[in-house]
């Protein structure tokens, strides 16, 4: 394919930044959200250097203890929200449909949506500086600590508003991945011959739409603990505090995958094309991935062995989180396979491939080793902690990063990345990485504890901690290398034309950049390795190419994901009412009508039906009315609870009174709100109609969700109301 | 009393249950002549199985001491022993079945994973609620419909999965949300049995009997009601996802092993 032949980037009068700003193009967005990434990898970096600083010498008081709880939280929530959560998305936003031979996602103007949510997510966490302190609970803001009455300024707020935010782009992003990947492959890319990076973005998007909702559960019972006066998490009240622990690691134990899993797919690319030899046993690095999606929700508990479970708890958590190394240990061993007998090509790419090996090795073994009770209790705190999830999160994914970087950023730019100024990042960085954080595995024997300010001149603990510092120093001059060499290699760097490592998946088969519309004939697949096969002639069986415009993506899909993961937080709500459902029964008797809400649930059975009739009808005129009559039902039962709530809190029936009080308005308020937002969609569908006329798909979407909410409703009217009595 | 005691002395050979899987054995080996296939061994794996979970110490424990022994009972009952019968099944005996026409009807709708799904996972959960689980403990002949319907119930949900006629199969992908998903309900099963307060389980929360193995429970295995309760739910919870996770890990293998069949082709 040659590059004349493909039409040139848009020359039109806008302004770059005006293009910028409003894109719906996913390798300007992918950037976009890279860029981001990079600017708060600065910002963590500088907070990092900050807390080697206090803690290089013992008793140094350069940081208050107030100010390094706020630095080593805003560390680790940047790092983990701020920096790789959004670079990963940016890379598999760039790369997913260049990689498939897609035009776009599936859904570019959300993935817009998700790039301004994210930013907006991350300033606010970063206003809360201005507005009294930065959260200051740690990255997973264990109850009570992040309660009011111990930390009293606006920064949890923030940080629990920002998270929700994040959470909300990062979900958006997953459906977005999963649609895409599911509708516009190109022809003959069939599901088993996904390039490996696809098809953990994939397993990785389902992770994300299952496991976010319970963070965003967990943080809207903090804010309501926070804001409302509400008792979820306050003990003195009969609130649970471990509740969110649990709620916390259900989301934060997959979490760790998620933040993981696209690394892993980075390296099954670049470790075979650098080794000129197709990834050793396909099928097992594919499967063993959903193995570990599958097991990252079995295994939260092994976060909390240090409060006292019970000992059948321990033990089955401890058996489930050993296996989980079983899966992993085999990709270790796909990968080195792979490089066997391969002739290897020692690109910077390839060394940070590599180092990962080793690094991320490492990493697990200290985590398989935190799956021993004893060792846990032993360690659990400590720096031992702090060492295994940087050898896992810097040592496993930042190290993919760069190889990832390295590896495409030719195709993002058109230019090579300078290879000597690679070698020196790579030594910096490997170097710098191991001084810091190895001899925190030693001062975590020894006893440090994590998140301290100071520490007393025990033996061996200043000397380790200075050589702790000296090593973050010289990982911090190796970053910073990367960041020279970016600038530079895009200014001076040498053409890199459309294919220069020989590799074999699509996105290499268009130009360097590519052109907006990403290719003009999508090639016909027959292989795991499509660009090789071109490459070689070896065509024959290959579906035919053809445009990019053949294909659809489905909206409808779309949103029963969306349902899907609402489903789930509204599941964690209900949760969190039968859960402290014996402390409110009594309550919940005397103040509930069941009569009232009956008739209020009639209202939005009888909406489920003219929604229904509303998608089935073909005629606008007809649809109107039918979407008319939903939303006046709606109506009617959001009236209905406001009268319900003004009669409860006329009986001082509040959400700060009481536990029932707390469950109550949170779970049936959140329902309310749903049904307010389906409300304002119905009202959007009505205005569209006007301007564009009939749009069926989008009602029945948008009937997907309304029918949700009704079946949430009832659920929760089976739970409250007639549960109440029984 | 010691473990090796229990073991060798806890049996309750319950005629019922003998001649039920000697028939269920015999019947197989009539309808599956002339000549055995290769699947034999894991149907007559599934009922050993069978009787083993309904004789041994298991259901000893299960009847009255240990509230995790039931839930193991149960466990095996549905998810273990129907994909191994099912899994020894030759294809020529479904085909043979489904020569009549009401077996194909009754096939054709209760095979559709629509169907199945439910009527696997919606007993699974209704059981242990505690009315009908004490009712089941109260009474016996409910009790041996309660173990029927997990077994019955388990081979319609094995039936699309493990089931002979692979051509009628759902996708690979499907088969995953099929089994995913039922996975889920399971471990939102477990999570609630774990959580539950005791005292749910009366029978197995104050055990009247006084008996040894009382007594070797209590103090050489230090289970306490609660702990036992615990393990009850921990029990469906993490080992039950790990036979979906089989089931799924094998489907995804017959899935690529297919792909690669294709290529050579």
């Amino acid at each position: 394919m040659s590059e004349a032949a493909l039409p040139l980037p848009a020359a039109e009068s806008r302004s770059a930044a005006l293009d910028w700003l409003s894109t719906i193009d996913h390798k300007q967005i992918g950037i976009l959200y890279m860029l981001l990434a990079l600017f708060f990898f600065l910002v963590g970096g500088v907070e990092a250097m900050l807390m080697r600083a206090q803690l290089a010498l013992p008793n140094l008081k350069f940081l208050a203890p107030e100010a390094y709880d706020q630095t080593f939280t805003m560390h680790g929530t940047t790092m983990i929200f701020l920096v790789v959560t959004p670079v990963l998305i940016g890379f598999s936003t760039y790369l997913v449909p260049l990689m498939i031979g897609a035009r776009d996602l599936a859904f570019p103007r959300l993935n817009a949506l998700g790039f301004w949510l994210q930013l907006a997510g991350s300033v606010l966490l970063y206003v809360s500086f201005a507005a009294g302190g930065a959260p200051d609970a740690g990255w997973f803001s264990y109850a009570p600590l992040s309660e009011k009455p111990y930390s009293a300024h606006a920064g949890l707020d923030y940080w629990a508003l920002a998270l929700l935010l994040l959470g909300t782009s990062t979900t958006l992003a997953a459906i977005n991945f999963i649609v895409t990947i599911a509708a516009l492959r190109a022809p003959g890319l069939t599901i088993r011959r996904l390039p490996l990076f696809v098809w953990m973005t994939l397993v990785n998007s389902g992770l994300i739409v299952f496991a976010m909702p319970a963070l965003n559960a967990a943080l809207v019972m903090l804010l309501m603990d926070r804001r409302l006066h509400a008792h979820f998490f306050d003990a003195a009240q009969g609130g649970a505090p471990l509740l969110w622990q649990h709620y916390f690691w259900i989301f934060g134990h997959p979490e760790v995958y998620i933040l993981v899993l696209p690394g892993f797919g980075m390296i099954s690319e670049i470790i075979p094309v650098f080794s000129r030899k197709p990834i050793f046993g396909y099928d097992f690095v594919a499967a063993s991935t959903l193995a570990i999606a599958f097991l990252s929700y079995g295994v939260w508990v092994h976060h909390m062995f240090a409060v006292a479970l019970g000992k059948v708890f321990l033990s089955v958590f401890a058996a489930s989180s050993m296996l989980i190394a079983v899966p992993t240990g085999v990709k270790i061993f796909n990968w080195a396979a792979t490089m066997v007998g391969g002739s290897i090509r020692f690109t910077t790419a390839m060394l940070f491939a590599i180092a990962f090996l080793l690094e991320f090795t490492i990493g697990g073994l200290s985590g398989v080793a935190f799956a021993i009770v004893p060792i846990d209790w032993q360690l659990t705190d400590t720096y031992f902690v702090v060492a295994h999830f940087h050898y896992v999160l810097f040592g496993g994914t930042a190290f993919a990063l760069f190889a990832g970087a390295y590896y495409w950023f030719p195709k993002m730019s058109g230019r090579m990345l300078n290879e000597t100024i690679g070698k020196w990042n790579f030594w910096m960085v490997v170097i710098g990485f191991n001084l810091t954080f190895f001899v925190q595995h030693i001062l975590g024997l020894l006893g440090m504890p994590r998140r301290v300010y100071t520490y007393p001149n025990l033996p061996w603990w200043g000397a380790l901690n200075a050589i702790s510092t000296f090593g973050a120093v010289i990982l911090g001059m190796g970053s910073l290398i990367f960041l020279v060499n970016l600038a530079s290699s895009l200014i001076f760097g040498a053409k890199a034309g459309n294919d220069p490592w020989d590799a074999w998946t699509l996105e290499w088969a268009t130009a360097s950049p590519p052109p907006p519309e990403n290719f003009e004939n999508v090639p016909g697949v027959n292989s795991r390795r499509p660009l090789w096969d071109l490459k070689a002639g070896r065509t024959a069986g290959a579906p035919a190419a053809r445009p990019w415009a053949a294909r659809k993506p489905e909206p409808l899909f779309g949103m029963k994901l969306f349902v899907l993961s609402e489903a789930v937080f509204f599941f964690l709500l209900i949760v969190a009412y039968i859960y402290f459902r014996t402390t409110g029964m009594a309550a919940a008797r005397s103040s509930l009508h069941l009569g009232e809400s009956a008739t209020l649930t009639a209202c939005l059975v009888a909406s489920s039906f003219t929604m229904w009739r509303a998608s089935a009808s073909g005629d606008l005129k007809r649809a109107r009315l039918w979407i008319v009559a939903t939303m006046t039902l709606g109506l009617i039962f959001l009236l209905g609870q406001g009268a319900e709530y003004w009669r409860l809190f006329q009986q001082k029936v509040t959400i700060s009174q009481s536990l029932f009080g707390t469950t109550f308005f949170t779970l049936t308020g959140f329902h309310g709100l749903h049904l307010l937002v389906g409300i304002a969609a119905l009202a959007v569908l009505l205005a569209l109609t006007r301007l564009r006329g009939h749009q069926p798909i989008a009602v029945k979407v948008v009937g997907l969700y309304w029918q949700f909410i009704d079946l949430v409703w009832l659920v929760i009217f089976s739970i409250v109301y007639l549960g109440a009595w029984v | 009393m010691t473990t090796w005691d229990l073991l060798i002395s806890a049996w309750d050979w319950e005629p019922s249950v003998v001649v039920g899987c000697l028939a269920l054995a015999i019947a197989w080996l009539i309808l599956a002549r002339p000549r055995l296939p290769r699947h034999t061994p894991l149907f007559f794996g599934g009922t050993l199985l069978l009787l083993l979970d309904l004789v041994s110490p298991i259901d000893v424990l299960a009847g009255k001491y240990l509230f995790s022994a039931h839930v193991v009972q149960h466990f095996l009952l549905a998810f273990l022993i129907p994909p191994l019968l099912l899994l020894g099944t030759p294809r020529a005996l479904a085909k043979r079945a489904l020569r009549y026409r009401a077996v194909t009807a009754i096939e054709r709708i209760l095979a559709k994973p629509a169907v199945a799904w439910p009527i696997g996972v919606v007993p699974m959960i209704a059981w242990h609620l505690p009315p009908l689980f004490n009712a089941a403990l109260a009474s016996e002949p409910l009790h041996i419909f309660q173990h029927l319907s997990f077994l019955v119930t388990g081979v319609i949900f094995w039936w699309p999965i493990a089931g002979p006629l692979t051509e009628r199969r759902p996708s690979a992908l499907g088969s995953i949300v099929y089994l995913f998903s039922a996975c889920t309900a399971c471990s939102i099963l477990g999570a609630a049995l774990t959580f539950t307060p005791l005292g749910a389980y009366p029978a197995y929360a104050n055990i009247m009997d006084r008996s040894e193995i009382v007594r070797l429970i209590h103090t050489g295995w230090g289970l306490d009601p609660k702990s036992d309760q615990q393990l009850g739910g921990m029990l469906m919870w993490v080992p039950g996802c790990l036979v979906y996770l089989t089931a799924i890990l094998a489907t995804v293998a017959r899935w690529y092993a297919a792909e690669r069949l294709e290529a050579s082709q």
